[in-house]
Order: structure tokens, then sequence, then C-alpha cells
């Protein structure tokens, strides 16, 4: 049982004092560039970049249950659309990033067709093939990928430009996020993670709803992919298939609570605080703490920060959270 | 039935399912008039459920036809089939736990966005469960579990509404509840199909009986004649 909710005015107080305080963070962060250093800007682009992946994640699997281990093949398919765009047509950059989007998001529509009739597990490891033969595939196509040695662009300093993209990414996401979780299309998204069955008797459309759902997830993690390869100038198959990519967006969506608006947000400030504290120290440390976390997660507190605020009556159960 | 009743608005022809070994469902024909109350009845195992989940179109059937409004529905899939006008509940309620009994009427509501919740509080109001609107359905009781899912089935307004066990674990306040509101939507013009255990509910309930027995139709008639019925009597208590 729930042991306090709030409710009435408290409620609406906390609410919009929460989202305040997330629209001050995207303040303080739009307002960075005027007062850190190139070094910390980039940690902050990193945690931006990595927000957008558990906010893309978030969307298909924090919502419908549809747990994809493979989440980092439409990062790595907008990354080598917008890369191979600017290195051999030299196209300007809204160009690069929109073919990055246009290629995720057909291939969202392409892969989610077949791999969303799998359920559970089979889905899961499903996507965790799918993105491992698209990396093959990538790194077999060297005339046109750059294969195994990567692919180089013509080196520019576009860090201020890519910054300010990530987070415009991120507010994006943010926005749909919340314009989907406050109206019923939300509601029915998640019936889908909480009864899939039942939904579907209920007259939920879940073949189409799941679907719409993934794609759009797969075109906006293609917008990151793409961005990222714009300012890095140079992409390599195993950095942008990573696996490692997909699990740290798990366990920061799942740290900040799945199905959330903000969740994404707060385990990403979360987790790259507690990475960019530990790398240096501990190189390989940062992956195994965001595997030893998502069990912890799992078995402890499966609804996250959000869920565990919500049930001690700390922030009230509002969809807008 | 006489050759001047009007043709049935939910239909099965000779619908057969088989699981394996075991036929569940053997060619069961039933014709089921809009605007009554048609008790599904039979021992455990004898295919009711079965019967429940062919109509609704979770699963299709090897053979047959399920006819709605005289339309062949069969193998539309569940969510059309909901969409045509054929509600449900589940025998154990099937609720989204994580949601308010507020949000499981709005998460299916066909109605507008802006005005779905409004069009989800009439439907909680009709059952009586205005108080609980803002309560996750994981924290409700068993029998208020059971009301809301019945208000999810009605908040899309649908034609047919199939019961499944209704009545297993209500106390008898919210059993009258169920009965009245079911006598309210008949008079409206709704169509039920019920099964239960229950038998004095069912009684009271249905103006009809359909019976199974392993699979295959064995008694159709009032109640009278049903419970007087040497095969129905075989079925429950053995010869």
């Amino acid at each position: 049982m729930v042991a306090a909710s709030v409710t009435g005015l408290a409620a609406r107080r906390l609410t919009s004092g929460y989202t305040a305080a997330m629209v001050l963070l995207g303040v303080g962060v739009s307002l960075l560039p005027l007062m850190v250093s190139n070094y910390i800007l980039t940690f902050v682009l990193q945690a931006l970049m990595a927000c957008a992946l558990a906010g893309s994640w978030n969307l298909i699997s924090g919502f419908t249950g549809y747990v994809s281990f493979g989440h980092a093949a439409f990062f790595g398919l907008g990354a080598y659309a917008a890369g191979i765009a600017i290195a051999k047509a030299a196209v300007p950059a809204p160009v690069a990033i929109a073919s990055a989007a246009i290629v995720a998001g057909c291939a969202g529509l392409c892969l989610g067709y077949p791999a969303l009739r799998l359920r559970g597990p089979y889905f899961a490891v499903g996507m965790l093939g799918v993105a491992e033969a698209l990396r093959v595939g990538i790194t077999v196509a060297e005339p046109v990928t750059g294969g195994g040695r990567g692919l180089v662009m013509p080196p520019q300093d576009v860090l201020l430009p890519a910054y300010f993209s990530m987070l415009a990414l991120v507010v994006l996401i943010v926005a749909i996020t919340r314009a989907v979780a406050t109206r019923p299309v939300g509601l029915r998204l998640l019936a889908i993670r909480e009864d899939e069955v039942a939904a579907e008797v209920t007259g939920i459309q879940t073949t189409r709803l799941k679907l719409v759902a993934f794609a759009t997830s797969a075109t906006l993690a293609g917008v990151a992919g793409g961005i990222y390869a714009w300012h890095m100038s140079y992409i390599d198959p195993t950095t942008v298939f990573a696996g490692s990519l997909t699990v740290r967006a798990i366990a920061m969506t799942m740290l900040g609570g799945q199905g959330t608006v903000f969740g994404p947000v707060i385990g990403s400030v979360v987790l790259s605080v507690i990475g960019e504290v530990t790398w240096a120290r501990f190189p390989f440390l940062h992956n195994a703490v965001s595997g030893a976390l998502i069990v912890v997660i799992v078995l402890f507190i499966p609804r996250g920060v959000t869920g565990v605020l919500q049930d001690r009556g700390v922030l009230p159960r509002s969809r807008t959270l | 039935m006489t050759a001047t009743s009007p043709p049935p608005i939910l239909a099965t022809e000779g619908v057969t399912k088989r699981f394996g070994g075991v036929v569940a469902v053997d060619g069961v024909s039933i014709g089921i008039q809009a605007g009554t109350v048609t008790g599904l009845i039979g021992p455990n195992g004898s295919g009711k459920s079965t019967l429940f989940r062919l109509v609704s179109g979770e699963i299709p059937p090897d053979s047959g036809r399920v006819l709605l409004r005289g339309e062949a529905v069969q193998g539309r899939g569940a969510s059309e089939i909901n969409r045509l006008g054929i509600g449900r509940t589940f025998q154990l309620s099937r609720l989204y736990p994580q949601m308010s009994a507020l949000e499981n009427l709005v998460a299916v509501t066909r109605a507008p966005a802006a005005v779905a919740q409004a069009r989800a509080m009439d439907v909680l109001e009709f059952v009586g469960l205005t108080a609980l609107a803002d309560e996750y359905a994981a924290n409700l009781s068993y029998g208020q579990q059971k009301l809301v899912e019945f208000a999810r089935v009605l908040v899309n307004d649908p034609d047919v509404i199939l019961l499944d066990e209704p009545f297993a674990g209500v106390n008898p306040a919210m059993e009258e509840r169920i009965i009245d509101r079911v006598h309210d939507l008949r008079r409206a013009g709704k169509t039920f199909l019920i099964t239960d255990h229950e038998m004095r509910l069912i009684m009271a309930l249905c103006s009809r009986l359909v019976v199974l027995d392993h699979g295959e139709l064995i008694a159709d008639g009032t109640p009278q004649a049903v419970r007087a019925d040497p095969k129905v009597i075989e079925a429950y208590f053995g010869s």
C-alpha cells in the first residue's frame, strides 16, 4: 500500500516546482558555455548525448516494456549516415543530421515491423543481434564506410554548435515524452507494458502504436548519432555500435524511472557524474557500475527514483514528472 | 429459435478449437439476440473460457465462424473485434496495475483526448467507483478490480459484453451492484453473455442458458428447462 500521497494544491505546487527545477537545469546547461572550460563542455556534451540516448530508449522501452538491447544500432546508423554525407558529399551539418534522422527512422520502421512481434527476452536479444549485425555490416562495407579503420571527416571545431544541437535534441525528446505521457496515447503505451493481451482485448491498436514509438525512438537516437559524428569528425563501428551505449541508456532510464518524463534526465545526470568521477581513477569501473546498477534497480526499485519518491509521498503521482 | 425472431447480433457457427489433442470447443453454434442476457455454463474445463477467447478474437478458431451483426469476424484480431463492438472482462481481472482506476479507462477510451477524462469519470460513476478514481489498480480490492474492469469495458460502449465469472470473489453488496448495472444496460439494448459458477446469480440474471460439456453444446433453453435437463444434471454430477 501507499504510505502517503500528495494531493490537491500541495501536489500541484510540487509538480510545478519539480518541472521548474528541470527547466532551470536546462537553462543552466544552455548558459554553461559562457562560464566553463572546453573540457567541462565536452563532458556535458557527452552527458547530453547519453541523456538523448536514454530519453529515446525510454520512448519505446520505458513506456511499452519492450526492452531493447540494441538501441545503439540506431545511434550507429545515424552516425554513419551523417558521417558519410559529410565525408563523401561535404553537405552542411543540418543536411547531414537530417539524413541521420531519415536513415535511422526508416531502419526503425523496417526492423521494428518484424522485431516487435517478438516479446520479452526474445525481443531484447533480437535487437542485440540487430545491432551486432549492423556493426559487422558497416565494417564490411569498407569502400563506403571506411570499414574497421573508421570514417574520417574533415576536422572542424564545432564544439559549441554541436553542444547546442545536442541540448536542443534533449529538449525535443523531453517535450515529445511529456506530450505523450500526459495524453491518452501515453497510457496506451503503458498499457502495452502492463498487460499486452488486455490492451488488445480493450481495443488498443498495439502493433501500430509499438511501431510508431519504436520508429520515433530510432529517429531520435539516429539524430544523436548524427550530431556525434559531426562533432567528432571521426567514427568507427566499434564505438558507435557499442553495446555499452545501450547499457548506459538502460541504466540511466531505469535509475530515473521508466516511462516517466524526466527520469532519463535524472538518471543521466547522476550516472554521468559518477562516471566522470570514477573513470579517471578506475578506467573500467564505470561500465561495471552501469551493469551492477541495472541489477540493483530491477531488484529493489523497479520504478526508479521517481517511483520511490512517489511511493514515499515526496512527489505526487503525476504523469508530467 | 422461431422463424420470426430477428437475426442474432452475435453468433457462432460450428466453431471448433483444438489444443494439441484436446478439442476445447467442438462445433459450437449459438445465436444470441440483441438486448438479452445469456448465461454460458458448464463444468470446469468444458470450454467456456476458450469460447470467450474465440469470440473476443484472442485466438482464431480452427474452423467455424463467429458472426457479429451477421458479419464474419473470426481471425480479425482482438483489438479490431473490440472496436467492432465486443467487450470482455477476464476471469481474473486484468487491469493495468500501475495505473489509477481512472487511467485504466482513459487508456482504452476512443473518445477524443479532450473529453476522455470526463467520459471515463461518467462510467466510473455509473458503477459507483468515483471515490476510487485516483487509486492505483494494484491497490484496489478484488471486487473493486472486477468492477473497474467492467467499467473499462463499458467506456467504449460495446453492443455485446462478455463477462467471465463476474461474481467470483465478489462480496454480496458488489454482486448486487453488478446485477443492477447489467439490468440497466440490457434495458438500454446491450447484449450480455455471462459465465459464472454462481448458479443462484446466473439463474436470476439470465433469460437463457447455454451449457457446454467437453467442448460441446449439450443444452440451450430457459434456466428452468436447462436445470431439469438430464444431460446437464449428468454433466455436473456424473451418472
